[in-house]
């Protein structure tokens, strides 16, 4: 084969290609293949001009936009506000992950420390901390990080993490264990591999044995970090070698456990699992730790970048369906921030703190140019039309002041609306004594849904259901909510803004406490309206008739007020949760990043679809020269889309005697008879290959010379 | 259970009578037709009988599908379809006595309904009445005793063969070794349908429009569409393209073909112009446009993943020129895999890349682990620079293994290294699971580039695979030959002897597999018993050895292997291991060559 490639290797072919690890370096000796001078010739010539600003300034990573129109200034900020906004969101992010873990750590560290069983004789039992985290088997690695840094600093003594993938044997576990236990802390491993002139083999607990007593470790923390993948005859073999090791070597396991101590304790044969005793630790899941971040980092009002309603939807299935993980939810949101910077040229507007005059110094005609091309612009020239001001319409799109103006005073209002929202979002989750999940109630608010929701209608109903007492506590969580504000959303306490709704909860909240006290002193309690209500009906059966008779007598004067009270209530919480639909906020593309698609295709690809829709469709992506716009075969078609069309129509059993026929046909269709038959096959060759590649077709052994067909398109 | 079953039927059969009942007619009143105006329709009266057998049978058919329909539900009683049959029978008797309409049957169309039955004999069998006298049909009835057994056991073959079809496509196994099986089954089920088609052919005549032909005529349109249907969904294609039966291929190969060698095939590529090269460079100008933005994503910390149609082995190679320009001053460290290359071990990407960090050879360790801390180690060193590692085909078999995978995600964790992966399958992110995903933190990139992948396969040895033809690797015959000259008297007569049993092997009840035999021998050869089928034919090495020593080629074990590594250097045999754990020695060609060869070394 070799022998076969080295006479072939005239062209084409680079025998760094064929070397399975190289350090590249372009100016070195394969800089005389074919394609790539005249490809790095061609990147140049492309683009002189954004060559030039690259040299000069070289932290510069992002690319001007807006066909190189913008201004390296613009680009500038556009990369300064990234780098900003995010490191503030990562911040507050990385201290809720740190947080979340907290108590964990904490627990785990104490027990580790002072494993508190009182009756320690020596019964050779192991000390050992089983760590419950649930399925989410990605957010593992960084537990283990944590703690494993947490003990190091707080425990006199090694910390070894391992993990299944490395272990696959008893000695290679051990040998791992002596090497991380006693690299930690120095080099001298060479030394401690000799004892009393004897040649200690590099598996010997005796080498960890005499690290912990020249170190005076207290404690050899062993931890499994994924211990469900582990063979369990292995985990059998080290708990029992540890617990024979326990008087001489002070072990302390810990076990990561994705399902519950019940099922580890089952796969464990007894003999094992007498070796051990310990504690269960509960880590916070990850459903909770999603919704702090998510209160933190997207519905927080200094936050920037507001995620919209259909990306945070398809974020959240992706969650629950897929993938479970708090950091593929933060590298998602990352993302998002990077695609909004670095692919919105109008996101230097997105800056809150700097002036707005030399802000609109760096606007160019160019960037009016793209705010007239956004949806937003469109829906406010058609509001605009609509309300008959089309003078002012026709100003917006033709007199760039105007336009500047517009912009300006949009701007103004921006922080105002969303603060408007957020806070409407605050005083929902927390009027409630269960609220919603703060991910959905953000979702239907930013929808601009939230009036005519589901959740409005609960809480509406469940003020019917209130007594006076239930209702004085309500009000009471609202005017809180707005005095005080939310740390989580860093919402500062707003009631000198709403004065009137403050007031008139405040008047609310007074008739009601004189309700309930009045109806306290005449002990008559006063009922919620909807129980007035339901039993209102009555139903009497009288000789076989049904009666149906309202029962109004009862309905005191009190309740009569309450009733009232009630419904001047909803109607005041109807009001405040009319939310605007910030997607109809002129310019809400400068804040507010919602485009599912990109991110899907990012994070979940669907090669197999790219492939299958490249091989049928290729006229897609090159212009197959004469009728390339058209479906089915055609000569001008990449070959291997050739093939790949008469294998779509092939049942599951291919014949290549005939498979080659049709190929060759297909072929000389084009050429007429001075196709090269060799060179045809030649092309057949490559094309079966490729298909072979992407594992779509493989031998048959049922007929000679054919195909079995082993991927349908589509399925 | 069995009572309710036959309830169930009962309105069935009851619908079918009338049908019966003209056709019964009709048939009787055919015969004095035919006895009146063609008297030389009278010595064909055999054949008419057959057709109206057909037509019974026809019934018994429909009484069939009704049955396979419970046979879903649970197994029906046995004898309870010639109870029914039965019953049939004796109305016939009463029913076939007036005569109320004549239609017309043709000569030429008689002469068509011969035809056709003259190619399925076994219906014969069957054959009953269609022009009898109701004098004769008395007799038929009574006589139908002897038939209708045949065609009971006929009848629950058929069924079993039913419920074999069902679950062959239900469960989807039509892995290679249950065809024997199924071709049975479909044997069976066959010469069942055949005799619909007959009956659908008369009932469709012109002349006689039944009622009968249709349901059955619908039914079988939907069983054998000749014109394969277009616009099926893709889960209906799947299973339109994997219904029962063996696949109609035709029997054409490729032996006339002269296959390509290598050296031919590489003088033919240098020698071709693709004429869609300016589209796949425009293609790949297109991509190029987004280095600025991969760059962008990588200095985040996401290791970039590109899949897509083409090879992106020099999409990512001006990649990395990107890269270098970009940072010019500062000499990035590129550090290029080739996931293809057969021989590539995770070791070899730890120490290139340690290499790359620093120039001073570094002890690594031996265990992929070790090394990676110790990689790990010496980036600490200087936190400034990053390494970019580019992996071409990161998802072929030699970084397949999930222990590599896992050292490469944490390899790419690594704050200073930055991944950059291109993936060929279109099943690639089956290779991780949620922890390695997140470990690796990649960025997918659609990147379709129709460019020919040239270094990442070597497409003559894969052809050559599929056709079955891996022994061409050596040279093909002639290279075997040229081999076998420079060996020992003892190697060669050890080829003859593995050759001769070999050939014994493929000539005997293992299955032939490779031999070219694609005619009616080697369906037979498919409906051996035997779960040899799915294996290639083989030696076993134990026998060879036996045979070696008999045949005073070797006197120890040593000395066989030894003859055996000098085949093995030169891959003119594979050895393999069956599903016992026997070692099976064989020759990769097919019977002809090997014959050939076996002639070339006895002369």
């Amino acid at each position: 084969m070799s022998d076969a490639e080295e006479t072939n290797s005239h062209t084409g072919f680079d025998a760094i290609d064929h070397q399975p690890a190289y350090i590249y370096t372009p100016t070195g000796t394969n800089d005389d293949a074919l394609e790539r001078p005249t490809k790095r010739r061609k990147v140049a010539k492309g683009r002189p001009p954004v060559l030039q600003p690259h040299e000069s300034t070289n932290s510069l990573t992002f690319e001007p936009l807006i066909g190189d129109l913008e201004t390296l200034d613009c680009v500038r900020l556009r990369q300064d506000c990234f780098h900003k906004y995010w490191s503030e969101t990562n911040a507050r992010i990385q201290s809720i992950v740190n947080e979340a873990n907290e108590d964990t750590l904490a627990e785990v560290t104490a027990f580790v420390d002072s494993p508190g069983d009182i009756n320690q004789e020596d019964d050779g039992r192991v000390p050992a901390s089983f760590i419950v985290t649930g399925p989410n088997i990605a957010s593992q690695d960084l537990l283990f990080k944590q703690l494993s840094a947490r003990l190091k600093k707080e425990i006199n003594g090694p910390v070894v993490t391992l993990r299944s993938g490395d272990a696959s044997n008893l000695k290679a576990v051990l040998k791992q264990l002596i090497r991380d236990a006693t690299n930690q802390r120095s080099e001298d491993e060479e030394l401690s591999q000799e004892l009393d002139g004897r040649k200690l083999l590099n598996y010997d607990l005796e080498i960890l044995q005499s690290y912990v007593k020249n170190h005076g470790s207290q404690r050899v923390v062993v931890a499994f970090q994924d211990s469900e993948a582990f063979d369990t005859s292995l985990v059998v073999d080290l708990v029992t070698l540890f617990s024979s090791w326990i008087d001489r070597i002070p072990f302390t396991l810990l076990f990561g456990i994705a399902t519950s101590v019940e099922l580890f304790q089952e796969r464990l044969p007894r003999a094992a699992s007498r070796c051990l005793y310990g504690v269960r630790f509960d880590v916070e899941q990850t459903s909770s730790i999603l919704e702090r971040i998510f209160q933190s980092a997207v519905a927080n009002s200094k936050a920037s970048l507001r995620l919209g309603s259909e990306l945070v939807a398809s974020l959240m299935e992706r969650q629950h369906d897929h993938v479970q993980s708090v950091q593929s939810f933060v590298v998602a949101l990352k993302y998002a921030y990077m695609c909004h910077f670095y692919g919105n040229a109008l996101s230097i507007l997105t800056d809150a703190s700097t002036s707005s005059q030399s802000l609109f110094k760096l606007i160019k005609p160019c960037h009016l140019e793209a705010i007239r091309m956004l949806p937003s612009f469109r829906r406010l020239i058609d509001s605009r039309v609509e309300s008959q001001e089309l003078i002012r319409a026709r100003e917006l799109i033709q007199d760039d002041t105007i336009l500047l103006q517009e912009i300006e005073d949009s701007l103004e209002s921006k922080d105002g609306n969303i603060l408007r929202l957020l806070r409407a979002f605050h005083v929902f989750a927390s009027a409630l004594s269960e609220p919603p999940s703060g991910i959905d109630l953000y979702m239907t608010i930013f929808e601009g849904a939230l009036s005519g929701s589901d959740h409005l209608k609960r809480v509406l109903d469940s003020i019917k259901r209130m007594t006076p007492d239930d209702l004085v506590v309500f009000t009471k969580r609202i005017k809180g909510a707005i005095e005080n504000g939310s740390c989580e959303l860093d919402l500062d306490g707003w009631a000198d803004e709403d004065e009137e709704l403050i007031a008139e909860l405040r008047d609310v909240e007074i008739k009601a406490v004189g309700l309930s006290g009045k109806s306290a002193d005449t002990e008559k309690p006063i009922r919620s309206s909807a129980a007035i209500h339901s039993k209102g009906l009555r139903t009497t059966v009288i000789a076989q008739r049904v009666q149906l008779s309202y029962e109004k007598s009862t309905i005191t004067e009190a309740e009569k007020e309450f009733i009232g009270l009630i419904d001047h209530v909803s109607k005041l919480l109807e009001q405040y949760f009319t939310l605007e639909n910030p997607k109809d906020l002129f310019l809400n593309e400068l804040w507010l990043c919602d485009s599912a698609d990109l991110f899907l295709d990012v994070f979940a690809p669907r090669p197999r679809a790219a492939i299958e829709n490249a091989l049928s469709a290729p006229h897609e992506y090159l212009t197959c020269e004469i009728g390339g716009s058209e479906e089915g075969l055609s000569s001008t078609h990449p070959t291997t889309a050739i093939i790949y069309q008469s294998y779509l129509e092939a049942g599951s059993l291919i014949n290549m005697a005939d498979l080659w026929t049709t190929f060759q046909e297909i072929l000389s269709g084009k050429e007429g008879d001075e196709g090269d038959e060799r060179e045809a096959l030649m092309q057949f060759y490559r094309a079966l290959a490729d298909l072979k590649l992407v594992g779509m077709v493989k031998q048959s052994k049922k007929k000679a010379d054919h195909l079995a067909k082993v991927a349908w398109k589509g399925l | 259970m069995k009572r309710k079953k036959q309830a169930d039927e009962a309105p069935d059969t009851q619908k079918h009578q009338p049908n019966q009942k003209q056709s019964r007619l009709r048939s009787t009143v055919d015969s004095t037709a035919s006895e009146d105006k063609l008297p030389s329709e009278l010595n064909k009266g055999t054949t008419n009988r057959r057709a109206s057998g057909e037509g019974k049978d026809s019934i018994a058919g429909h009484d069939q599908s009704a049955h396979s329909e419970d046979l879903q539900v649970g197994e029906a009683p046995e004898d309870e379809p010639a109870k029914t049959v039965g019953e049939d029978a004796s109305m016939d008797g009463k029913h076939t006595v007036t005569p109320r309409k004549r239609p017309r049957i043709s000569p030429n169309q008689i002469l068509r309904e011969d035809e056709t039955i003259g190619t399925t004999p076994n219906k014969t069998l069957n054959g009953k009445k269609l022009f009898s006298t109701p004098v004769k049909f008395n007799g038929t009835s009574e006589a139908n005793g002897t038939p209708k057994l045949a065609r009971n056991a006929d009848r629950s073959a058929r069924r079993k063969s039913t419920r074999t079809l069902i679950e062959r496509t239900v469960l989807g196994n039509t892995s290679d070794n249950d065809e024997e099986e199924e071709d049975i089954a479909q044997h069976i089920y066959e010469s069942d349908e055949e005799g619909e088609i007959e009956v659908v052919e008369a009932g469709n005549a012109p002349d006689t429009p039944s009622k009968r032909g249709r349901p059955k005529g619908t039914k079988n349109r939907r069983r054998s569409p000749t014109p394969p249907p277009q616009d099926l969904p893709p889960h209906e294609k799947y299973f339109f393209q994997n219904r029962g039966g063996r696949p109609k291929t035709s029997d054409n190969n490729l032996s006339s073909l002269a296959l390509l060698d290598h050296e031919e095939y590489f003088s033919l590529v240098r020698n071709f112009i693709d004429p869609q090269t300016d589209d796949i460079k425009a293609l790949q100008d297109l991509h190029a446009k987004s280095f600025n933005q991969w760059e962008f994503e990588l200095s985040q910390d996401f290791n970039l993943c590109i899949y897509g149609w083409g090879s992106k082995r020099s999409l990512l190679m001006r990649f990395a020129d990107h890269i270098y320009k970009s940072q010019a001053d500062a000499k990035p460290k590129i550090v290029v895999i080739n996931g293809y290359v057969h021989n590539l071990t995770i070791r070899d990407v730890l120490n290139t890349i340690a290499a790359a960090i620093s120039s001073s050879s570094q002890k690594m360790g031996s265990q992929p682990a070790e090394m990676l801390e110790n990689l790990a180690a010496l980036l600490e060193e200087d936190k400034s620079q990053t390494i970019t590692v580019i992996v071409h085909s990161i998802d072929r078999a030699p970084l397949r293994r999930p222990t590599t995978q896992a050292i490469l995600s944490r390899l790419s964790a690594h704050p200073q290294i930055r991944l950059v992966a291109s993936a060929d399958h279109p099943s690639f992110p089956l290779l991780w699971d949620s922890s390695l995903r997140s470990t690796y933190n990649f960025l997918f990139h659609d990147c379709t580039t129709f460019q020919p992948y040239v270094a990442e396969v070597d497409v003559v040895d894969e052809v050559h695979e599929l056709l079955g033809r891996s022994g061409r690797r050596v040279g093909g015959k002639e290279g075997v030959s040229f081999v076998l000259k420079s060996l020992p008297e003892n190697a060669k007569n050890l080829f003859r002897v593995l050759i001769g049993e070999q050939l014994v092997a493929m000539d005997g009840g293992y299955g032939d597999t490779l031999g070219g035999v694609d005619d009616d021998e080697h369906e037979d050869n498919d409906q051996r018993p035997g779960n040899l089928r799915k294996t290639e034919p083989g030696v076993e090495y134990r026998t060879l050895y036996q045979k070696a020593v008999e045949e005073f080629i070797c006197s120890n074990e040593m000395n066989f292997r030894t003859l055996l590594k000098e085949f093995h250097d030169h891959q003119m045999i594979e050895s393999r291991k069956d599903a016992m754990g026997t070692e099976m020695l064989s020759i990769p060609f097919r019977k002809e060559e090997l014959e050939t060869i076996l002639e070339d070394i006895m002369s």
